[in-house]
Order: structure tokens, then C-alpha cells, then sequence
């Protein structure tokens, strides 16, 4: 018998959740919300229910690894949960919980988005001893004459 | 499943020996499909068809109060094959009442989304289901003469498939074990795929909403769709000849075949795949969307065919106005149409009712679209009248959609595709508009409508990626819910019309209805005693089948009722009118549980 929870719902797709496997779920955290459909963030500000809906359609795909819901920009409208439809519509609103959690989450959000785009921005560029031209910055020092042996690389 | 109804009482006529047979449930879609016949076994044909169908389910009635940015998530769990058709509808008809035009972007990837529902769903429907109608063990079972016939039989166009003779097709078309059966199974999930990456899943799209669609269009997600699409453009080179030399077999081989499932010529289209340049969603601009769509609004009830004659603007116009009439019902009036005289705001409220129990008849007649019946008409949609507009001679050349246009579209597959994966030469196919509306004729239009929507697909990836890089990468346009509107969406299921109708009040959704295309393909006989399609095609049919009653399967009957619906080749249920009860399996496992 495979592994089930208490809704009797096979653990390895219902274990957890839309957002654990979401490869938008880091807009989230960063505070950078979609407001639109069509765009690549988080869509939980459009209707989205993944943070609190049990699925792993977004790990998985929809077949083959293609499609999905929220990591290929369709809300999760709940399909999967026993409160479906009710208790998720009007599926294109943002879910009142929602209001609450991102609202606590701003602050933190946008600071982490802040310190992470100065980061990126830092590991984007190569170090400065790996730079073109014949001068030699990283310290090394070679015999006298042994750099100029050689092969000479051609004018970039 | 669904209950015996009770025989049907008729005069009784001196000089023929009537059989009765019942196929009832002939389905498991829509409640449930009864077909009631009379056999003539000493003539050979079907004296008298009778159909009846419970099409409630209830959607007009939990639909309401509900916000209309729900309907399309909703409806599509119509149907768990087309259930896209019905999204795509519901959101027609939410653009219309939102006063909201996608962007153009938003209208390709919609179109190259129902493209490859199309293509999906004629292609199950074609080979996994109608196949088995004419395979081997059906063949062997139902008409071993013809068997015979078929292994003498070369298949004309065996260069281009493969199989010798038209023996070989039938056997590679058995359930489970057939070679070409089983490769079709593999090229429909290809384009559940293709559809996928359009609309995020198949067939409960994710990423469709009003104003457009959530898929993040990028050249990569294009590529993708475009890869498999040449694959399915492949497959169809082989498809479209074994098909004819299919069919043109069961004419060749069995004269008068023709009569099988033929009814008069009388059928409608409301078309699909819209021009995102015309298509605005204003109910007022209606009529200037058809002539560019690719699949355009059609209606044919003329004695020989007309195709030129189209239901263009005007009729559908009219026809929408008087759904829409009728379903404000007391409290809002519509002026404007003549046909709205003849349709009674009463005929659609009536299909809010759920069904009474053990009055299976009155509940089909109360969902069925009012206007048809009250008009005295029949209407039959099907792939036949889909395909008309695009080979009408005044399309013969010209802009898409024209014919030469898609004939060339379907035998150039771009040059990037390496023989490896390409290895059919350039092929383009004509379809010539058939003599007769008949069981062959209506399976022949699907084939052929396969090979158009997969060329119809190659068009509108070029026009996306257009779009992508002229740097409009916008796939969704915001929009407001009004206090008050009205609004239809009218589209192309894959076996025939589909339209949503809604009327919005204080917000809400205070009428929805959609009409798919069972209620107008099984509707049953009218006021006036004109049979509906499916009675009118099986009616006066001619039997081929070699068993005599006591093992007859009705295998023309059913492929004249297939020949409709990808949905009906389920589970059939035979019942003779004596007591007798004979049981059968015209499904898709067949091969599985075999001549039981």
C-alpha cells in the first residue's frame, strides 16, 4: 500500500504543497507580486491558492514535465482540495489569508529582494585577476623569460 | 446505468416484420444517449429510430449568483475531453460581457491552444475509437465477407502508410494490439502536449482567463509547440491516404453503402479560431468577425450542397439575439429580430428545471435550444461544414483561409527539420466536398480537418512569433466586472457548436447556459415529429451486417451515430424488444474483453 494522508489522498502528489514545489514561490518571498496576469511572478495578488492547497502539479507538470498551474502562470483555483469549488471562489480575487501574509512579509521581502539584487549583481561579474590582456594580476610571478615562451594567443 | 425505457408503441404495419432494438445508454457522456430502433431484418433497414437523452446537468442552476470570472474554470469540467472548448467559450462570452479585447498575442496562443485540442481530440476520436468500428475483429465479427474482400484488396495509397492491404489497415487498427492504434495513442498525448504549453493543462486549461491568457509567450515556448506540431504533421501525411483508402473501400466494397447514416443536408457552424485584427467582442461588431476567422460561422440546409451559401453574420446574429432574448426572460425584453417572435422567453427558462424522475423524453426536449425546435428545424453540426468554407471555390486562392493557402501550409514544414525526424516528402491534400452527409463522409471531414488544424497551428505560430517580436510580449488586458450585461460566446466544439449564453445582474451571474452540441445533435424529434439528427442519419439505414437478429450487433447503426460524436463509442447496451437481452461492447476495449 503507498504511503496516504488522513484525506486518504496518495502522500507523494498531496503531501505538500502547491507553493513547496512552485518555482515562483521565490517571488513570494521577495515581495515582488504579479498584478497582471501574464508576467513570470508570484501570482498569489491574482487569485492564486497555492501557498495553502495540497498538489505537486508544479513540480511535476501537467504530463511530461509540460504544463502546470502556477509555475506556468494559471492560479491555483484549489482543484484538488475537498473545499473545492466553494470555498476558493471567486478564484480570480486574492485569497483574503493572502492579504494578511504578504502584507506581514513587505517589510522582510523587499529588504531581502534589496540585499539579493546586490549580490546577484556582485557574482554576475568575473573576478578582477581573470581579465584579457598579457598583464599578469593574480601574483604569480614566473622565471624571467618563461612568459615570454609561451604560445602567443592571437588579438582578441 | 440509465434505465429501460419503456418500447415505444406504433401503428402496426401488415407487410413488415419489425424487430425492435434498443441501444440504451448508447453513451456515458450527458446523462446518458438511448438509441430506440425498429429493424426491417427482411429489408434490411432500420424501419424507425427513436432518441432520447437526459442533457441535464445542472449548470444553468449552480451557475447562478456565482461571479462570471468563475464560469470558464467551471464549465470546463463539462466534459473531460473537451472541456477547453467550453473554457475557450465561457471566456467569449466573459471578453463580450467584460467589454474586454485580449491582446492579439493572447488570441494566437488561444488559437494554437485549440488547434491542438483539435487536433487531440479528432485524432482519439478518429483512430482509437471510430477505428474500432472498422477493424479486424469488428470486420471478422460483423461482416465476414467483407474480411475477405479486404485481404485481396491493395490499398492504393500503401507507398504513403505502409500497409498492403486494406486487411493490413483494419488489423492495425484492433484495439490495444494494432500497430496504427497504438501510434495514435503516442501522437495524442504529442498534442495534449502541444496544448499544455499553451494553456498550462489539457483539458482544464490553468492559464486562460478573460482578457486573455497567464502563458508567459517566450521564442522558446513557441519552439516547443512548433517541434511536436511537424511531428503531428508528419503523422498526418500517412493518416489522410489510410483513412481514404479506408473508407473508400466500405463504398467500394459494399454498393450502397453511401445510405449508411446519410440524412438531408442541414447543419450549422459557429466557427472558431478568431482573427484577433477584426475580433473585438462587441456584440454590435459580431458579424465582421466571421469572414477572417479561420474556421469560419457556416450553415448549409439546402438540398445539394451549397457551400458558398453561407450562415454568415446575419443568421448567427439573429440566432444569438434570440437565445439572448429569451433568456432575459420577463424582466428584460430585446428588440430587434424577427426570429425572436418565434422564440418564447418561456423555451429556455424551462431548462433550469432538473429533471423529473422516469421522464427521460420531457427533459431533453426542455434543455434542447428552444429556436431549432420551435422553428421546425433540425440542426446538425459537424466537421463536414467546418471544413465547407475553407474549400468553397470563392476560397480556392487568396489570403488564408483560403485552400490553396492551407494545402501549401501543410507541405512545407520549415526547412530546419532534419530528414531524421521529417522523413514523408512534401504532401498536400484536397478535400473535395462529399456527395452525401453521411457516416463515411462525416468520419472522411475529420480526418481531413486534422491535417487543417495542424496547418491552420503553423499559421498562427507564425503570427505569435510576429507578435513576440515586435515586442509585443503582452499576453492579458485588465478589465472590470459590470453591474449589468449581457453577453454569448459562440465556438467550435470538436463535435459540432458550442455557445454560452449569460445574462450578469447586481454583479452576478443571474443566467448562464451553455449549449454544447449533444443538445442539438441527440435532440429528439420536435412538435412537428421532425426526427433530430441522430434519428434522422439512422433512420431508414441500410443493414450491412451479416448477423441476423439473434447476434446483431448494429455495427451501421453505430457507426452512423459515431460518425457525430468522438464521445459516443462507449459502452452499448442492447436490448431486444421481446424480452431478449443482448449485450455488447462497442468500446474502446474491445479488444480487451473481446466478442463478449
Amino acid at each position: 500500500m503507498i504511503p496516504l494522508d488522513e484525506q486518504l489522498r496518495p502522500t507523494w502528489l498531496f503531501g505538500k504543497t502547491v507553493h513547496e514545489g512552485c518555482d515562483r514561490a521565490a517571488y513570494y518571498e521577495q515581495d515582488d507580486f504579479g498584478t497582471e496576469y501574464g508576467t513570470p511572478k508570484c501570482l498569489v495578488k491574482v487569485g492564486c491558492w497555492g501557498p495553502v492547497v495540497n498538489c505537486n502539479v508544479t513540480k511535476r507538470g501537467w504530463m511530461r514535465g509540460i504544463g502546470g498551474c502556477p509555475n506556468v502562470g494559471g492560479i491555483c483555483i484549489g482543484c484538488t482540495m475537498p473545499g473545492f469549488p466553494d470555498m476558493f471562489m471567486p478564484f480570480m480575487d486574492e485569497p483574503s489569508g493572502a492579504r494578511f501574509s504578504t502584507a506581514a512579509l513587505t517589510l522582510y521581502g523587499k529588504m531581502i529582494r534589496t540585499l539579493r539584487s546586490i549580490t546577484n549583481s556582485t557574482v554576475n561579474h568575473e573576478p578582477e585577476w581573470r581579465s584579457r590582456g598579457r598583464k599578469l594580476i593574480t601574483g604569480y610571478q614566473p622565471e624571467p623569460g618563461a612568459y615570454e615562451q609561451l604560445p602567443r594567443r592571437k588579438a582578441a | 446505468m440509465g434505465a429501460i425505457t419503456e418500447a415505444l408503441t406504433e401503428t402496426p404495419q401488415k407487410k413488415r416484420n419489425l424487430v425492435e432494438m434498443n441501444w440504451d445508454p448508447i453513451t456515458r457522456i450527458v446523462g446518458g444517449l438511448g438509441i430506440f430502433t425498429k429493424i426491417d431484418f427482411e429489408n434490411k433497414q432500420v424501419a424507425e429510430c427513436y432518441s432520447t437523452s437526459s442533457i441535464f446537468r445542472g449548470y444553468s442552476i449552480f451557475m447562478k449568483s456565482k461571479d462570471l470570472r468563475d464560469a470558464h474554470f467551471i464549465t470546463s469540467r463539462i466534459c473531460g475531453i473537451c472541456g477547453d472548448n467550453h473554457a475557450t467559450c465561457a471566456c467569449y462570452a466573459q471578453n463580450m460581457a467584460f467589454g474586454v479585447k485580449p491582446p492579439p498575442l493572447a488570441e494566437w496562443i488561444i488559437n494554437l491552444g485549440e488547434a491542438a485540442e483539435y487536433m487531440f481530440d479528432h485524432n482519439i476520436f478518429q483512430d482509437n475509437l471510430v477505428g474500432v468500428d472498422f477493424c479486424e475483429r469488428m470486420v471478422k465479427e460483423t461482416n465476414p465477407s467483407l474480411w475477405e474482400k479486404a485481404q485481396r484488396k491493395k490499398a492504393p495509397h500503401a507507398d504513403k502508410h505502409g500497409y498492403r492491404t486494406i486487411a493490413d489497415i483494419m488489423t492495425a487498427l484492433n484495439p490495444f494490439t494494432g500497430e496504427f492504434y497504438r501510434e495514435t495513442l503516442i501522437i495524442s498525448r504529442l498534442t495534449r502536449e502541444m496544448f499544455c504549453l499553451m494553456e498550462g493543462r489539457h483539458v482544464h486549461p490553468s492559464t486562460l482567463y478573460p482578457g486573455g491568457v497567464g502563458t508567459v509567450a517566450t521564442v522558446q515556448l513557441f519552439t516547443d509547440y512548433l517541434v511536436r506540431l511537424i511531428e503531428y504533421v508528419d503523422f498526418m501525411k500517412k493518416c489522410v491516404p489510410l483513412h481514404d483508402d479506408l473508407f473508400d473501400f466500405w463504398y467500394e466494397a459494399l454498393p450502397g453503402y453511401e445510405k449508411v447514416g446519410q440524412r438531408r443536408i442541414q447543419m450549422g457552424c459557429w466557427g472558431s479560431f478568431n482573427d484577433p485584427n477584426v475580433c473585438d467582442y462587441r456584440y454590435e461588431s459580431m458579424s465582421n468577425w466571421d469572414a477572417p476567422c479561420l474556421s469560419p460561422p457556416a450553415s448549409s440546409s439546402m438540398a445539394k450542397w451549397s457551400p458558398t451559401i453561407w450562415w454568415t453574420s446575419t443568421s448567427a446574429f439573429a440566432f444569438c439575439l434570440a437565445v439572448r432574448s429569451s433568456m432575459t426572460g420577463r424582466t428584460k425584453k430585446l428588440s430587434c429580430t424577427p426570429i425572436r417572435s418565434a422564440i418564447q422567453s418561456t423555451s429556455i427558462t424551462r431548462g433550469t428545471r432538473p429533471p423529473r424522475r422516469g421522464r427521460r423524453n420531457a427533459t431533453s426536449t426542455a434543455i434542447t435550444p428552444g429556436s431549432c425546435r420551435r422553428a421546425g428545424t433540425t440542426n446538425k453540426v459537424e466537421t463536414i461544414l467546418r471544413l465547407t468554407p475553407a474549400a468553397a471555390p470563392s476560397r480556392a486562392s487568396g489570403p488564408p483561409p483560403s485552400q490553396a493557402w492551407w494545402t501549401s501550409a501543410i507541405s512545407k514544414p520549415p526547412g530546419t527539420v532534419s530528414r531524421s525526424t521529417c522523413p514523408l516528402p512534401e504532401t498536400s491534400f484536397e478535400w473535395k466536398i462529399p456527395q452525401w452527409s453521411n457516416a463515411i463522409e462525416r468520419d472522411r471531414a475529420r480526418t481531413y480537418f486534422q491535417a487543417y488544424a495542424a496547418a491552420a497551428a503553423l499559421y498562427f505560430c507564425e503570427k505569435a512569433m510576429e507578435e513576440l517580436m515586435a515586442g509585443h510580449s503582452k499576453t492579458w488586458t485588465p478589465f472590470k466586472v459590470p453591474e449589468e450585461a449581457i453577453s454569448c460566446g459562440f465556438h467550435e466544439a470538436v463535435r459540432g457548436v458550442l455557445s454560452h449564453h449569460v445574462v450578469i445582474r447586481d454583479g452576478k451571474i443571474a443566467n448562464y447556459h451553455p449549449y454544447p452540441p449533444t443538445c442539438w445533435n441527440a435532440n429528439p424529434r420536435d412538435i412537428y415529429g421532425t426526427p433530430g439528427p441522430y434519428e434522422d442519419a439512422v433512420q431508414n439505414t441500410p443493414i450491412f451486417e451479416e448477423n441476423g437478429p439473434g447476434k446483431f450487433k448494429g455495427i451501421d447503426i453505430m457507426r452512423a451515430v459515431r460518425s457525430f460524436d468522438p464521445c459516443l463509442p462507449c459502452g452499448v447496451h442492447m436490448y431486444l424488444g421481446d424480452g431478449k437481452v443482448l449485450e455488447t461492447r462497442h468500446s474502446p476495449m474491445f479488444g480487451v474483453v473481446g466478442g463478449k
